[in-house]
């Protein structure tokens, strides 16, 4: 199995590459493709089972809308046609119609997702989270300038399902319990950093679901006993939970 | 003057003896306080002539420390905020202590610590006429975001007439404020730089100016070293001030600017330090000091011991060693220092970001961004997993490769401390973040009382 990582040299904050070297780690039949900016990406072209994109700044979000738009509708018609997808952090933002920036001016993006983002450069939102996959407990990070939203008329339903619910923290955007998206394939999240590796369960079923040769979570028990204190933490009511 | 401004300025003074005869250290609250009475009170309290700031992800204390031993050395005192706080509540409390009853300045020079991410609040009210800074490199990730984030702030604040000492080794810190005067300080090719990135955090990939990738004439470590891109004319700066010649049996470093070739005496031999030394080195020049005055100061400048001390009880070493938790670059750093040291060593994890335990858990992003594979090394004995972040640890070290056998947990950090495996000959390393001190000593002790009970 194949997994092409799209433009490592710029989407790589907050250790988000780590999950793709972790699903090699669990299933080391899996071959990790780097793909730098600018290149044509070769999922494009079949043979890829699992594309990501991970957190980037504001600058490379630019640059990766740019690589990516004269490719816009195959990506369309790739993920359509079930083209796994795996987008973390600020990376679906991207995929989205537009951001818009503190001082009011809109960045066009791909145009693939019906959301939007909104920057806030002064006011970081921090937050840890835990909510469930499922019936499987899921935990981990948010840290980013933006919230996202759905465009007019556009929102959960059949087509775009939230990926988690979350228990404690926030959803897509403050207000909500819904986090994430998956349409088809495609899987967002504005969970960051070592997402797979601190949650061995979702791990598991996310391998599973990608057809992966093997299933068994790497370091298992390690990685169980951190998940369970981050768990028994994150529902502890004095916790803080955003900063 | 105005009332108000008088008000804070006293009511600040006042409340320093009050909050030293009551056991507090009296570096945030004045200011804090005088902010509160007169919010533009940074703007109007009276400032020295010279005003030398010193910002960066990493190293901005030692350096600060190491200007103000160098400026007492030369004999001149200077007002700086060496035992206070970097943001604009610690820079007016420290400049309120330098001034008179009606605000007016005592000193004609200060040396200022100043977070990076403070320019904000503080440069519209402070214009330093030197602007020292380190580097820029990925720091908490709930504060700092990403360091072109932190870049983007210095270059919209740091007032246009400040003359900026800068890494040229650094591509991100490098390029701040670039219409700015400025002077850069580097070290030449080494014999241990490498081309090709050894570490997991590398974020200068790609050309400033078109985007494309860049080539590494050589690296240092990370992202600092010299670089050209691939497609366009862009390239590292040359250096003003050119590190040569480090003789680390000596003790000492060349420095090479357009006035001569000078000898200056190292405080550290850590490469990290020795940066900083250059940075001291390149301000002084530009400050007027000769080579050779500059050579007999640098000789009483040290690096404060809270950083990297070590004690002994018999055979055993415990090396205190700073290593800023939730800064992968710091305890990569650290832990790339200590691997280099020769015989085996016992490494001691205290670096569970304390101070976010008392009221939330910590975002441990950052352990994957840190490159704990260097602790996966023949002279590293046993890894002790401590504290609240025992399991995270615990975890990345497997990750990293490190043999279970090797690796000692426990939550407790004095449990661990009493009970860990210790003998004849062993130097324990105490990994420490700067919220930690506490346990430290606690655990310090408790080695050290163990290595004389044992005998060892």
């Amino acid at each position: 199995m194949k997994i092409e990582i799209l433009f490592p040299e710029i989407c790589n904050l907050y250790a988000d590459l780590q999950n793709i070297e972790y699903l090699k780690r669990c299933d080391p039949s899996i071959e990790i493709i780097h793909t730098d900016l600018n290149r044509r990406p070769l999922f494009l072209d079949g043979g890829i089972k699992l594309v990501y994109v991970g957190t980037t700044t504001e600058r490379g979000q630019e640059l990766v809308i740019k690589s990516l738009m004269p490719y816009r509708d195959e990506i369309v018609k790739s993920i359509e046609d079930g083209q796994f997808f795996l987008l973390t952090g600020n990376a679906s933002e991207m995929f989205g119609k537009f951001i818009k920036c503190d001082d009011g001016s809109e960045i066009k993006c791909l145009d693939i997702l019906p959301t939007y983002a909104v920057r806030d450069m002064m006011h970081r939102y921090n937050s840890l989270w835990i909510g469930q996959y499922g019936q499987e407990d899921v935990v981990g990070f948010k840290s980013q300038f933006t919230q996202c939203y759905f465009t007019e008329g556009a929102g959960y339903g059949d087509t775009y399902k939230p990926l988690f619910i979350a228990e404690r923290g926030e959803g897509l955007h403050p207000g909500i319990k819904e986090e994430g998206i998956r349409w088809n394939n495609l899987f967002m999240t504005y969970l960051l950093g070592p997402l797979f590796i601190v949650n061995p369960l979702f791990t598991h079923s996310f391998l599973e679901i990608i057809g992966a040769e093997n299933t068994e979570i790497a370091y298992k028990d390690a990685s169980m006993r951190s998940f369970l204190k981050r768990c028994k933490e994150f529902r502890e009511p004095e916790r803080g939970f955003t900063y | 003057m105005g009332l108000r401004f008088i008000c804070a300025l006293w009511m600040a003074k006042l409340s320093i003896p009050a909050l030293k005869i009551t056991g507090h250290n009296a570096t945030d609250f004045p200011g804090s306080l005088a902010i509160k009475i007169c919010p533009d009170f940074l703007e109007r309290i009276g400032k020295p002539a010279t005003i030398v700031a010193v910002t960066g992800t990493n190293g901005k204390t030692t350096c600060a420390n190491m200007i103000c031993d160098a400026y007492e050395a030369a004999g001149k005192k200077v007002l700086c905020n060496r035992y206070g706080s970097n943001i604009n509540t610690g820079l007016s409390t420290c400049l309120l202590q330098g001034a008179t009853l009606t605000g007016k300045a005592k000193y004609d020079t200060a040396v200022l610590e100043i977070d990076e991410r403070s320019a904000t609040r503080v440069f519209p009210s402070i214009t330093p006429k030197y602007m020292c800074v380190t580097n820029l490199f990925r720091d908490s990730i709930m504060r700092n975001g990403h360091p072109e984030y932190i870049a983007g702030i210095l270059d919209k604040n740091i007032p246009a007439e400040t003359k900026l000492i800068l890494n040229g080794d650094d591509l991100i810190s490098g390029r701040i404020a670039i219409d700015n005067p400025r002077a850069y300080y580097g070290i030449e090719k080494q014999p241990s730089d490498v081309v090709e990135c050894e570490n997991l955090l590398n974020d200068m990939r790609i050309c400033p100016i078109c985007g494309s990738k860049l080539v590494y004439d050589y690296r240092r470590y990370h992202h600092i070293g010299k670089a050209h891109c691939s497609s366009c004319d862009f390239k590292s700066p040359e250096y003003d001030y050119s590190g040569h010649d480090i003789d680390l049996e000596k003790n000492t470093i060349r420095i090479r600017d357009n006035g001569g070739d000078y000898e200056y005496p190292l405080s550290n031999d850590s490469m990290f330090n020795i940066y900083n030394t250059c940075l001291v080195v390149a301000l002084f020049r530009e400050l007027g000091y000769s080579g050779e005055e500059l050579a007999k100061i640098m000789e009483k400048v040290k690096i404060p011991d809270t950083r990297f001390n070590v004690q002994k009880s018999g055979s055993v070493s415990v090396v205190t060693q700073l290593a800023k938790d939730k800064n992968a670059l710091a305890v990569s750093r650290a832990t790339d220092y200590v691997r280099h040291l020769p015989g085996h060593k016992k490494m001691f994890l205290l670096i569970s970001c304390y101070k976010d335990e008392h009221h939330w858990s910590e975002n441990t992003c950052w352990l994957y961004d840190c490159d704990f594979e260097m602790m996966n090394d023949p002279l590293m004995d046993q890894l002790i997993c401590t504290g609240p972040r025992a399991p995270d640890f615990y975890m990345r070290l497997l990750y990293a490769g490190v043999p279970e056998e090797k690796i000692f947990f426990e939550l407790d950090e004095r449990k661990a401390a009493r009970e860990f495996d210790l003998q004849k000959d062993d130097t324990v390393y105490i990994f420490c973040g700067i919220d930690a001190f506490d346990l430290v000593d606690d655990c310090r002790k408790i080695i050290l009382k163990r290595a004389e009970e044992e005998g060892l």
